[in-house]
């Protein structure tokens, strides 16, 4: 009885949400429309290219050097207006989240260093920039929702018991945001996403720290836990090279990505494909908050692979190697 | 033109002792603006052939880096760089070449060039950051070529003045006045011999 009822209150609330998500999905890019855009001679090109899309009113008036700010103001407005849409501030928050940690590192970093960084916080996060700059120049820790206070606990502690290393920071709070973004009890869709996205970046962490020749020592801090793979079942691998990976990964869909192993960019690519099918399989879902979900990380992607292309193009970058960087 | 001295056999002998030391001095330099043209010469083929390479190698990290950069919000990609744990020290040693001090640039860096969390940021930053510090190493490298052939330049223009002072100044004017000394000498002698020769026919009267 109850489980129809919660079926039945979800349904009327995304339904608003889903229509007006499918009205502008078709407005999404695509891979044609990314091509024409890569093949623009100049930013200035590429601006008026872009008038007809999403992104034109953002363009309008915009210098060749403002382009990148242009597509961050559409990230906050996507993000805004999915808010207004949703009406669901739980669920915002979570997927808001990655920011709000990414905003106290940089607070936490000021406050180390005596300086104000705030200028460097992300205006996507839950918490306004003001609100958590004055609550971390007070110290007034307690103020913060407790997956943020712990964030600092965590953060602090690494940094000063690690010799003042402030990668150490880093992966104590990264470690803190992907517990939280795992174990969220608001959506099991975004927990299934967030774990999947642990686990690729758990992937490429791995290869990463092979790369920069410091697995023995970082493996411990760097990696991120709440993943379907967990920290322990990578930690008893005893990986000593990118080889050693195939073992671990054999059998799960991890797996065909090791083909690209040996690039970053490549690896990179296909892994951030791989999450875009896990959204897209869901974008087309008739009821509940997954479809809304997928659509704000696709669009996400979309701006991201803009941005490749616009900072691309700036700097003289070849079109195949640009056209390799994308997500599409 | 030819030295205000004395005409003496005294002076004579010491002006061919330098004019000797001068011809040798200028040899030996003369070997050296050789050899200094030959360094540079050499030093610059490295450096041209160099710069080349770096420049290809500076543009690939640089592309790197800015594809790299992309892939995060500005934002992020500003903030993962407060608060470096990296420290780059540059000392100087110097080594003597041909008499001339030049300088051997070394780097030291002290933590990791890549120091930030990795949940945010994309894998091709590391590579591109890694690029760019081999390129930098070049950089320093090329520095201190640059900074050789400043020096070896000056060396061998002061050089090239000596033997100049040496070739058309100092040995011209000692040969000039060997030359006026011997013939003053000459004079003198045959002063000597006609005043000899009257006094020997006065008293034979």
């Amino acid at each position: 009885m109850n489980r129809f009822e919660t079926i039945r209150v979800l349904d009327t609330k995304y339904t608003y949400a889903l229509g007006v998500i499918r009205a502008r999905e078709v407005k999404l890019l695509t891979e044609k429309r990314f091509e024409e855009l890569l093949s623009s001679v100049g930013v200035e090109e590429l601006i008026s290219a872009m008038h007809d899309t999403d992104y034109g009113e953002y363009l309008r008036n915009v210098g060749k050097y403002e382009a990148e700010k242009a597509l961050h103001a559409a990230k906050i407005a996507l993000y805004n207006d999915l808010e207004k849409l949703i009406d669901d501030f739980e669920i915002m928050r979570i997927l808001r989240a990655k920011y709000d940690f990414h905003n106290i590192k940089v607070l936490l970093k000021g406050k180390i260093a005596e300086e104000d960084f705030s200028d460097k916080c992300s205006t996507i996060g839950s918490i306004p920039v003001s609100k958590l700059t004055q609550i971390v120049q007070e110290e007034k820790y307690g103020h913060l929702p407790e997956y943020l206070r712990v964030a600092v606990e965590k953060g602090i502690d690494a940094y000063y018991s690690n010799d003042h290393n402030p990668q150490r920071l880093s992966f104590a709070v990264d470690s803190v945001m992907a517990e939280m973004l795992t174990s969220s009890t608001e959506s099991p869709f975004i927990v299934k996403y967030y774990k999947f996205w642990v686990d690729l970046t758990n992937l490429k962490t791995i290869l990463r720290l092979l790369f920069l020749e410091r697995y023995q020592d970082l493996v411990d801090f760097a990696l991120l836990p709440g993943g379907n793979i967990g920290k322990d079942t990578i930690k008893k691998a005893r990986i000593e090279n990118s080889d050693s990976l195939e073992e671990l990964y054999r059998g799960t869909i991890y797996s065909s990505l090791l083909e690209w192993k040996d690039s970053f960019s490549l690896l990179e690519k296909q892994s951030e494909r791989l999450l875009i099918s896990f959204l897209k399989s869901v974008a087309f879902e008739a009821i509940g908050v997954e479809p809304v979900i997928a659509y704000l990380l696709i669009k996400e992607n979309e701006i991201r692979n803009l941005r490749i292309i616009f900072i691309g193009i700036m700097n003289g970058v070849g079109e195949d190697l640009i056209k390799e960087r994308l997500i599409i | 033109m030819a030295m205000q001295v004395n005409a003496t056999r005294m002076v004579l002998l010491s002006l061919k002792k330098r004019l000797n030391i001068a011809k040798r001095g200028h040899k030996l330099l003369k070997q050296k603006q050789d050899e200094l043209l030959r360094v540079i010469q050499k030093t610059i083929s490295l450096l041209a052939s160099m710069r080349k390479e770096v420049e290809e190698e500076l543009i690939k990290a640089l592309r790197q880096f800015f594809l790299a950069q992309a892939y995060q919000d500005k934002d992020i990609f500003e903030g993962s760089f407060l608060l470096l744990d990296t420290d780059i020290e540059l000392s100087m040693e110097k080594e003597k070449v041909m008499n001339v001090p030049l300088p051997k640039y070394q780097k030291s860096l002290k933590g990791e060039i890549v120091s930030y969390g990795f949940a945010m940021t994309s894998p091709t930053l590391d590579v591109a950051l890694t690029s760019l510090m081999k390129v930098f190493e070049r950089l320093i490298e090329m520095a201190q070529l640059e900074k050789r052939i400043t020096l070896l330049a000056k060396e061998m223009d002061k050089t090239r003045r000596r033997v100049n002072a040496l070739e058309y100044i100092l040995i011209p004017e000692i040969e000039s006045t060997v030359r006026e000394i011997n013939m003053k000498l000459e004079e003198r002698e045959r002063e000597k011999n006609s005043r000899l020769m009257i006094i020997k026919d006065v008293i034979r009267g």
